[in-house]
C-alpha cells in the first residue's frame, strides 16, 4: 500500500519583509499548504487576518493583535503567545495557542475552533456567537460577555462577572468563579451537555474530569 | 424653524462667470473638486443612507441604475443587490456595527466600510469594546483595511453631538471618512454645532482630514445645501427622494401570492427628476458664486443672527 506524500512546510522569513508583503504572500497560497512563519515581530497586528484557504499556519513567535481575524478554513498553530482579540470574528477553521492569550480571545467568533493552553486574559469569548473557544489554565474576569452562541471551557477558575448579559451559548467552568455576572447562571449539567465537553476537551488535547466542571448560561426568564 | 433659516450662502463680490451647460452629466462630472474616497471618485455630494429596497419598492432598481451611473454612494448590505445585474450596482457603503461579527463578505466586498460605534442591541455608542485606546483603534482599522480591498474606502461612525476628544481619536486613526449619525428627532442647531466642531479640529489636525458624511432626516434642498456649506462633504438625501415611494401603491395581495409592482417606465425618468432638481439648487447656489468648486461653498455662510453666528461660528450679516 502506498503511503501518501506529507505535504512539505514552506518557510517564510519575516524578517525581511513588511506586514502587507506577508499578507499578500499568505493570500497567494494554494489550498493545503503548510507554512511556518519564522521572526516575525511582535509589534505586528493582523497577521493572518481575513485569510480563506484551507492551509496549516505554525507560528513560531509571539503574535500580535488581532492574529487571524476573519479568517476562514485557516488550521493555524501558535508556539508562543497571542496578543489582544486573537481570533476575533474567526468563521472556521482552528487556531492552537501552546503560549497565553491576552484580552478578547475569540470576541465576536462565528466558527471554528480556538484552544489556548496557557492563559486567557480578560473578556475571553466576548460576544462569542457560535464558535468553541478552551481554555486550560486560567482566565481573566468577564469571560464569555455578550455571549450569543458556541461554546466557552475555562479549565482552571475564571475572575468575576462570568457570563456577564449572556443570551445563549454555553460556559464550562472547573476551579473558582470569581462570580456570575448579570443574566448568568448554574445550569444542571445533562449527558448531552458531557458530551459536548468531553469532544471539545479531548480536540484541545486536554485530559480532565467532566464531573469537574459546572455549566453556566443564560438566565431564562 | 431651523437654525440654517438664519444661515444664508452668500455670492462673492468678485470673481469670474464661466458658461456651463444645464445637462445634469456635465454639471456632475465638471464639478472641480470631486470628492475622493479610497480609490473611488465622487462627482455628486450626495448619498442614499438608510432607504432600504422595501422602502423604495419597485424603485429599488432604477435608484441603484440611477445611484450607479452618476458614481452615487447607497448605503445598503449586499443582500439587497440580489437580482440586479453587474450594470446596476451602486458604490456601496456597509455599516458593521461594535457588538456585531464581522462578515467577510462585507468587509471584502463593501466600497466604503463603516464601522458605525454603537451597539446594535441597546442602541449606546460607545468604542468597541476591544479597541479603547487609539492605539488598539488603529491596530483594528489597519487589520481591516488589510483585509478590505485596496480601493475600499474605511470609516467611522459616531453619533451627532460626540465629544471634541473623540473626534480628535477619530481623526487620528486614519479613516477615510467619519459618519455623523443625526437622528430624526436631534436638533439642527446640534447639527450645527457638531459640524463646526469638527472643521475646527480637523483644521488643526494636520496628519488627517477624513471626509464627513452626515446621515440625516432633511426633507428641504435648501438645507442640504447648508450641510455641505458647513463642512460635510456627502448628505444623505433619503428625505429629499422619499416624496417619490412614500406614495406609491402596495403590491396586490392576493390569497396567498403577492404579486411584484411591476417596473414602470416612468419611473428612472422620476427619480432623475427629483435628483435633477436638487442638483439644479447646488448649481444655482454655486452659478451665483460663479464656480463649480464645492469647497468654496464653505466659508460662504453667513449668519442672520447672532446665535446663528455663534452656533455655526461664521461672521454676522451685516448691512
Amino acid at each position: 500500500m502506498s503511503q501518501s506524500p506529507s505535504v512539505a512546510e514552506q518557510v517564510i522569513d519575516a524578517s525581511s519583509i513588511s506586514l502587507d508583503q506577508l499578507h499578500d504572500l499568505l493570500c497567494k497560497l494554494e489550498n493545503s499548504m503548510a507554512v511556518r512563519l519564522e521572526y516575525l515581530p511582535s509589534c505586528w497586528s493582523g497577521v493572518g487576518a481575513g485569510l480563506d484557504r484551507s492551509i496549516g499556519l505554525r507560528i513560531n513567535d509571539d503574535l500580535g493583535s488581532y492574529a487571524l481575524m476573519l479568517s476562514q478554513n485557516v488550521k493555524a498553530e501558535a508556539s508562543k503567545n497571542v496578543g489582544n482579540a486573537c481570533g476575533h470574528s474567526l468563521h472556521s477553521g482552528s487556531i492552537l495557542v501552546r503560549g497565553s492569550a491576552q484580552d478578547f480571545l475569540g470576541a465576536h467568533a462565528r466558527g471554528g475552533f480556538i484552544a489556548v493552553l496557557g492563559r486567557a486574559g480578560d473578556f475571553a469569548g466576548y460576544g462569542l456567537d457560535g464558535a468553541d473557544i478552551v481554555v486550560r489554565s486560567q482566565s481573566g474576569k468577564a469571560a464569555g460577555t455578550r455571549m450569543r452562541a458556541g461554546t466557552l471551557v475555562l479549565g482552571n477558575g475564571t475572575g468575576e462577572k462570568l457570563g456577564h448579559c449572556i443570551e445563549g451559548g454555553e460556559i464550562f467552568v472547573r476551579g473558582a468563579i470569581g462570580g456570575l455576572g448579570e443574566g448568568a447562571q448554574l445550569m444542571r449539567m445533562t449527558q448531552t451537555h458531557s458530551l459536548r465537553l468531553g469532544l471539545l476537551l479531548a480536540r484541545a488535547g486536554i485530559k480532565a474530569s467532566i464531573d469537574d466542571f459546572q455549566l453556566i448560561g443564560a438566565a431564562t426568564g | 424653524m431651523s437654525i440654517l433659516d438664519d444661515l444664508l450662502i452668500l455670492p462673492p463680490t468678485m470673481g469670474t462667470l464661466g458658461q456651463y451647460d444645464d445637462s445634469l452629466t456635465s454639471r456632475l462630472i465638471r464639478t472641480s473638486d470631486t470628492i475622493e474616497l479610497g480609490g473611488k471618485k465622487l462627482f455628486a455630494p450626495w448619498m442614499f443612507c438608510g432607504t432600504t429596497r422595501q422602502q423604495a419598492g419597485s424603485h429599488w432598481l432604477a435608484l441603484c441604475r440611477f445611484a450607479r451611473a452618476i458614481g452615487m454612494v447607497v448605503e445598503c448590505n449586499i443582500d439587497q443587490m440580489e437580482g440586479l445585474s453587474e450594470q446596476s450596482v451602486p458604490l456601496r457603503l456597509e455599516r458593521s456595527r461594535i457588538d456585531q461579527a464581522l462578515n467577510p463578505n462585507v468587509v471584502k466586498t463593501a466600497d466604503l466600510l463603516e464601522i458605525t460605534c454603537q451597539s446594535a442591541r441597546s442602541g449606546n455608542w460607545s468604542w468597541p469594546p476591544e479597541a479603547q485606546s487609539l492605539h488598539e483603534l488603529n491596530q483594528w482599522l489597519s487589520t481591516l483595511r488589510r483585509i478590505a480591498r485596496p480601493s475600499s474606502a474605511i470609516g467611522l461612525g459616531l453619533p451627532i453631538g460626540i465629544d471634541a476628544e473623540s473626534i480628535v481619536t477619530a481623526c487620528r486613526t486614519g479613516i477615510d471618512f467619519l459618519t455623523l449619525h443625526a437622528d430624526a428627532w436631534v436638533a439642527d442647531e446640534l447639527i450645527v454645532k457638531s459640524l463646526c466642531q469638527i472643521r475646527s479640529i480637523s483644521s488643526n489636525e494636520s496628519t488627517n482630514k477624513p471626509h464627513i458624511i452626515l446621515r440625516c432626516h432633511h426633507h428641504r434642498a435648501e438645507h442640504l445645501l447648508k450641510w455641505i456649506a458647513l463642512g460635510a462633504s456627502l448628505v444623505s438625501i433619503d428625505g429629499w427622494m422619499s416624496e417619490l415611494w412614500t406614495n406609491q401603491p402596495k403590491p396586490e395581495i392576493k390569497a396567498f401570492t403577492i404579486e411584484p409592482t411591476p417596473q414602470h417606465d416612468s419611473q428612472p425618468a422620476r427619480i432623475q427628476q427629483r435628483f435633477d432638481l436638487l442638483q439644479k439648487r447646488l448649481n444655482s447656489v454655486l452659478d451665483r458664486r460663479q464656480t463649480h468648486a464645492l469647497m468654496t461653498l464653505q466659508g460662504s455662510v453667513r449668519a442672520l443672527s447672532a446665535t446663528a453666528a455663534s452656533l455655526a461660528q461664521v461672521p454676522l450679516l451685516t448691512n
